[in-house]
């Protein structure tokens, strides 16, 4: 007879064996997947796996698609170390766009780069902050639950953008085509190499370094980490856990706001449909995928970039649906808890009658 | 009175023929209700009799619930009491959930002394530490701490630098389970480790160095300071949890349950400890130990249903012996 057992400690590895499991896991959803279309599961990974590899255009685009899912990667974990759920990357990362767009669109349209940059770069991170706060203020001040709150206001947030691309901000030259105008070009963020890869990746890259010390070396990510895992002691020691949430959830509001940046200024150089396509929530897989560690942030969005796009091989090449993708980066998600639960438990085989209780090798997954 | 109709209810199901377990530590309660008793005491069934109320006296059962454990010998010097770092007068309040409450809890704890608040748990205790520790606010009295006087209100903001504070949980308040031995000895003084140029960032090569000294010092089982705090077994733990708050330095030193389920070894070295911190700071010790408070304190107050029933010098052989009745509500 087979039971679980909850376990009193979780190994030290138990992070990666939690990313190994949800990677199995989706590889054999997508091989059934795979299966019941009637192609073999192997064709269809290789040329997914070709579709990133192949060629360094191709493989640039997984990078295009990882600098905004490593902003919102980070926002989510920022906060999840302090035990807050941050659904709304999503709608942060839309008043991100807003206020970028804004800004480069009326505020400063004469500007030149050198000062039109950092006011989008200040800009966008106030615009993703001032949409954060909205639900921290209300976690702080009056216990809100912070999960519903973040959610429900991603749609009010990609509905206030429409109401500005169709209506006061439409682009007159337009046609009548739902946009604004074209950003001036000072606002255009510098591309490398002829890709489309722009400055938001590596200033993404710095923001997942700067994290990282803020959480580990600074008295500020001391108290952070403490309340996260363990609140009592967190008021034992006198922490002043409102403010923390106030400022963690403000931190957590600017990352996302950066990605909305990143997708405007580096991407679509206007505000538009398109915008709001999920990097918000793609983050939350981001996070966990990285174990909330920022370093590990931009790896997970690379990994999670490569799946996109992959999919799109899947399409172009096979002419399968290219939402496979979005049940791979199911499955990962799925997988991702069902390993961080399963290691709470460990697996023993029992005779019934007897107590004897052997674990065998492999059985701590 | 609530309680009475109560009792009218239990007697009732008592005459429907059901049985009724009931849970309490009021002495008054159990013999008006009780058929049977069973007396337990950390853990165990102490006795288990029948009621014949010519049998069993209150001060019987308060002997029984409370016990008469031999008193473990410390090496305890005689020391002259300094001046008061803590007094408390009139203070009133409840504790974090609202539901026991204490009133008129007046006391002071010197420079050079254990005194002990000893009180079968439930009594308000928890409630007290936590308003005089300043975890929670109390409703009304004052608190002078180190020749500074404040209001209940004030006290619940005020600075309390010199006061450290062990508290009963040490598995989820005196500690943060996941992070390591040195990480945890940073919790309450990250003051102490603070550095860069801005102050901001924290030392973890002294937080390092601390954890691992503090395990030299205690003889605290880990194999080394980056060992998590929850891989400690709860005698360790309480160890690196008392280090720490005594490389405080305070000038009161307040101790809740703090040899809670711990072994004799752990235990005595947890006297001994406190018996040191006395030399150069007031402790507060409080308990519902009776043996541990016979051990180290030298006046003790006893704590009944929210009220300190009366302060009692232990050098007066004497009054000691009625500490335990005390504690079961038991006056002359």
């Amino acid at each position: 007879m087979i039971r679980l057992v909850r376990k009193n400690e979780v190994s030290g590895y138990s992070g990666l064996k939690s990313v190994a499991i949800a990677g199995v896991i989706a590889f054999i959803t997508g091989c059934i997947i795979f299966g019941v279309l009637g192609v073999n599961p192997l064709t269809a990974y290789l040329v997914m796996f070709k579709g990133v590899f192949g060629s360094f255009h191709s493989f640039s685009e997984v990078l295009v698609k990882a600098t905004p899912l490593t902003f919102t990667g980070l926002a989510v974990a920022v906060a999840a170390v302090m035990m807050l759920w941050n659904i709304g990357a999503e709608g942060q990362l839309v008043w991100g766009g807003i206020f970028a767009a804004g800004t480069a669109l009326f505020v400063l349209p004469e500007a030149p780069p050198m000062l039109l940059i950092p006011a989008i770069l200040v800009s966008a991170s106030l615009g993703g902050m001032f949409w954060a706060l909205i639900a921290g203020l209300l976690k702080a001040r009056f216990q809100v639950n912070e999960i519903l709150t973040t959610l429900l206001l991603n749609y009010v947030a990609i509905i206030y953008m429409e109401h500005l691309f169709y209506g006061p901000w439409r682009d007159p030259a337009g046609f009548g085509f739902p946009g604004t105008a074209q950003l001036p070009e000072a606002a255009h963020l510098f591309r490398f190499l002829g890709t489309r890869i722009h400055l938001g990746f590596p200033l993404a890259l710095l923001c997942a370094i700067g994290l990282y010390f803020l959480l580990n070396t600074s008295s500020w990510g001391y108290k952070v980490r403490v309340i996260g895992k363990e609140s009592k002691a967190a008021r034992y020691a006198g922490f002043n856990v409102t403010g923390k949430t106030l400022a963690v959830m403000a931190l957590s509001g600017a990352l996302a706001g950066m990605a909305g940046m990143a997708e405007v200024c580096g991407i679509h150089y206007r505000l538009q449909t398109g915008l709001a396509v999920g990097y918000g929530y793609d983050g939350i897989i981001v996070a966990w995928l990285a174990g909330l560690n920022p370093l590990f942030v931009p790896l997970s969005a690379i990994l999670l970039g490569a799946l996109f796009v992959g999919g799109e091989q899947l399409q172009s090449v096979l002419g399968l649906p290219s939402t496979i993708s979005l049940i791979l980066k199911a499955a990962l998600l799925f997988g991702l808890f069902a390993g961080k639960a399963l290691q709470q438990y460990r697996l023993i085989y029992a005779t019934s009658g007897s107590r004897s209780e052997k674990s065998p090798a492999g059985g701590q997954g | 009175m609530e309680i009475e109709s109560f009792f009218v209810v239990l007697k009732k199901l008592r005459s429907a023929n059901k049985a009724i377990i009931f849970i309490t530590h009021k002495l008054e309660e159990v013999l008006a209700l009780a058929d049977d008793i069973s007396i337990m005491r950390k853990g165990r069934v102490i006795i288990s009799t029948e009621t014949d109320r010519k049998q069993i006296s209150k001060r019987q059962l308060a002997r029984l619930m409370v016990g008469r454990d031999v008193v473990l010998r410390v090496n305890k010097a005689e020391i002259q009491p300094g001046e008061t770092v803590l007094r408390v007068k009139n203070f009133s309040g409840a504790d974090a959930h609202g539901t026991t409450r204490f009133a008129d809890i007046s006391f002071e704890v010197r420079r050079g002394e254990i005194f002990a608040i000893i009180g079968v748990a439930g009594n308000g205790q928890s409630g007290l530490v936590s308003a005089i520790t300043g975890l929670t606010r109390a409703d009304g009295g004052e608190v002078s701490f180190i020749g500074s006087t404040f209001s209940a209100r004030e006290w619940a903001n005020a600075p309390k630098d010199g006061l450290a504070y062990v508290p009963e949980d040490r598995y989820h308040t005196g500690c943060v389970g996941p992070m390591t031995i040195a990480e945890n000895f940073a919790l309450t003084q990250l003051d102490r480790y603070a550095t860069g140029v801005t102050g901001l960032a924290l030392d973890r090569q002294k937080m390092i160095a601390d954890g691992i000294k503090a395990v030299e010092d205690f003889k605290i089982k880990a194999g080394s300071a980056d060992d998590t705090a929850q891989s400690l077994s709860g005698g360790n733990l309480q160890k690196v949890i008392l280090s720490r708050e005594l490389s405080r330095n305070p000038k009161l030193f307040v101790a809740e349950q703090p040899t809670q389920g711990l072994d004799i070894s752990a235990t005595e070295e947890i006297w001994q400890a406190l018996l040191k911190c006395r030399e150069r700071a007031g402790v507060l010790l409080v308990t519902g130990d009776l043996k541990e408070v016979l051990s180290l304190s030298d006046r003790i107050g006893v704590i009944f249903s929210g009220r300190l029933l009366e302060i009692i010098d232990a050098s007066d052989s004497d009054q000691v012996g009625r500490v335990g009745l005390l504690m079961a509500g038991v006056t002359p």
